[in-house]
């Protein structure tokens, strides 16, 4: 749980940080709702992004995302699986940028007791990274991205992964 | 245009009606619905999780088809595939193990699930009241070497388990081997078998021993093998059925059970 604490709060500081220093310089920060096919979180997610251009083609954000694998348990109740892709993410480019991130994935997992066969939640985090493509024009709304996004599955197993992004910007 | 209106209203309304199934089976002249694995091949739960087995159940299942394979040390596991790495985070085979190697074997989808293979004693003590549902054992002959020493500890540990959990009555275990066929009906033909195998050399087996019935897939069965396999007095069982049509097809079969992939879509049009 360490490591997630240690990721939650360097997103919370790395965002008022470049919050306060972009509103200091006058710097257009974006806000981006994006949906992913694949990625990090897993099948797919809804995520949010805050986006910070820096000198010389760099940007960087931070985003949060939200994602299930049931909404309904073994059980038959509405129980959903929680998983929580957390992500920081770098970019160099105009409107063609390269993409590369890294982050953790809290997931929260409704599973059967083996002992009495009754529900139970279990909480893991897992690591992913990102490296991958994606169109943002300067002034524009619309995100499309493609990325490789290899997953280390509760810090253990590598599993080769991909996704598809579509965003707009707020 | 009000004709156009009531000639769509009849259409909608036909189109909506279920169509009705007169079954005519060894099995009171019912279809019982058995969970393939719990929830059936490509559902999100890994086919014999304990996960996948308790969904069927609580959606209404009557009975649930498990694989069954043996550990080095005599523990009977639920696990469909040939090797581990087919579909875990382990690698190589069920029987070349000990339990305590694979009690921490966890499926490898969904992603981050964390699912874990199971013992069919865990299945059994998680179900309240197990007595209540039908149960295949699909007994997999993955096993390098089935010298007589496997063949005793195999069928004595299924033995065990069905006496311990009093369910002589209401399981059926499947081989598709005819010397452990034997071996079991010799030892305790009190236990119901189903023969898996080619329908020819399957209702041969059935009817030489005088098994409860064969497992045949779908796709290998018609009505007449069907009927041909009643008129001795063997009751046939089904699997294959990953689509709505496989599974009408099947229930047009007149077959007695069928170990369904779409679990909710066969219990609604049996109206269970």
């Amino acid at each position: 749980m360490n490591r997630i604490t240690f990721y939650l709060l360097f997103l919370i500081f790395l965002y008022l940080g470049k919050a306060e220093k972009a509103q200091a310089q006058n710097i257009h920060y974006k806000h981006i709702v994006n949906a992913s096919a694949g990625g990090a979180g897993g099948y797919g997610s809804l995520n949010y992004e805050g986006m910070i251009p820096l000198p010389h083609l760099f940007s960087i954000s931070g985003s949060v995302g939200i994602s299930s694998i049931r909404l309904y348990d073994f059980t038959a109740k509405f129980n959903p699986d929680l998983l929580l892709p957390i992500t920081i993410n770098g970019f160099y480019g105009h409107t063609h940028k390269a993409h590369i991130g890294f982050g953790q994935l809290i997931s929260n997992i409704v599973r059967a007791n083996p002992v009495n066969g009754a529900s139970d939640r279990e909480i893991k985090s897992h690591t992913h990274f990102v490296l991958g493509y994606r169109y943002q024009k300067p002034e524009g709304k619309l995100v499309l991205g493609i990325s490789y996004t290899p997953i280390i599955e509760f810090h253990k197993a590598l599993r080769h992964w991909g996704g598809l992004t579509v965003g707009y910007v707020l | 245009m009000k004709n156009i209106v009531f000639i769509c209203s009849l259409f909608l309304l036909f189109s909506c009606q279920k169509e009705e199934f007169e079954i005519h089976n060894l099995n009171g002249n019912q279809i019982s619905v058995i969970g393939h694995g719990g929830m059936g091949i490509g559902h999100t739960y890994p086919m014999n999780s304990l996960e996948s087995i308790l969904n069927s159940l609580n959606l209404g299942a009557e009975g649930i088809e498990m694989d069954i394979q043996m550990t080095k040390d005599g523990v009977l596991v639920a696990y469909h595939d040939s090797t581990l790495q087919e579909s875990t985070n382990l690698s190589g085979l069920i029987h070349h193990k000990t339990w305590e190697e694979l009690k921490n074997a966890r499926y490898s989808y969904p992603h981050y699930a964390n699912y874990k293979l199971v013992r069919l004693e865990d299945v059994l003590k998680s179900i309240s009241n197990p007595s209540q549902y039908i149960y295949f054992f699909d007994i997999k002959g993955f096993y390098p070497q089935q010298d007589s020493l496997f063949r005793d500890q195999l069928i004595q540990a299924l033995i065990e388990i069905i006496d311990k959990y009093n369910l002589v009555e209401k399981t059926f275990v499947e081989f598709k081997n005819e010397v452990l066929i034997s071996h079991l009906y010799t030892l305790r033909p009190d236990i119901k078998q189903f023969v898996y195998n080619e329908f020819d050399y399957a209702l041969k087996l059935a009817i030489q021993y005088g098994l409860h019935g064969i497992t045949i897939p779908v796709d290998k069965l018609t009505q007449d093998k069907v009927k041909l396999a009643h008129s001795h007095h063997v009751m046939v069982a089904t699997f294959n059925t990953h689509s709505s049509k496989r599974n009408i097809r099947a229930v047009k079969h007149n077959v007695d059970y069928i170990h369904t992939d779409r679990l909710k879509h066969l219990l609604k049009i049996l109206n269970k």
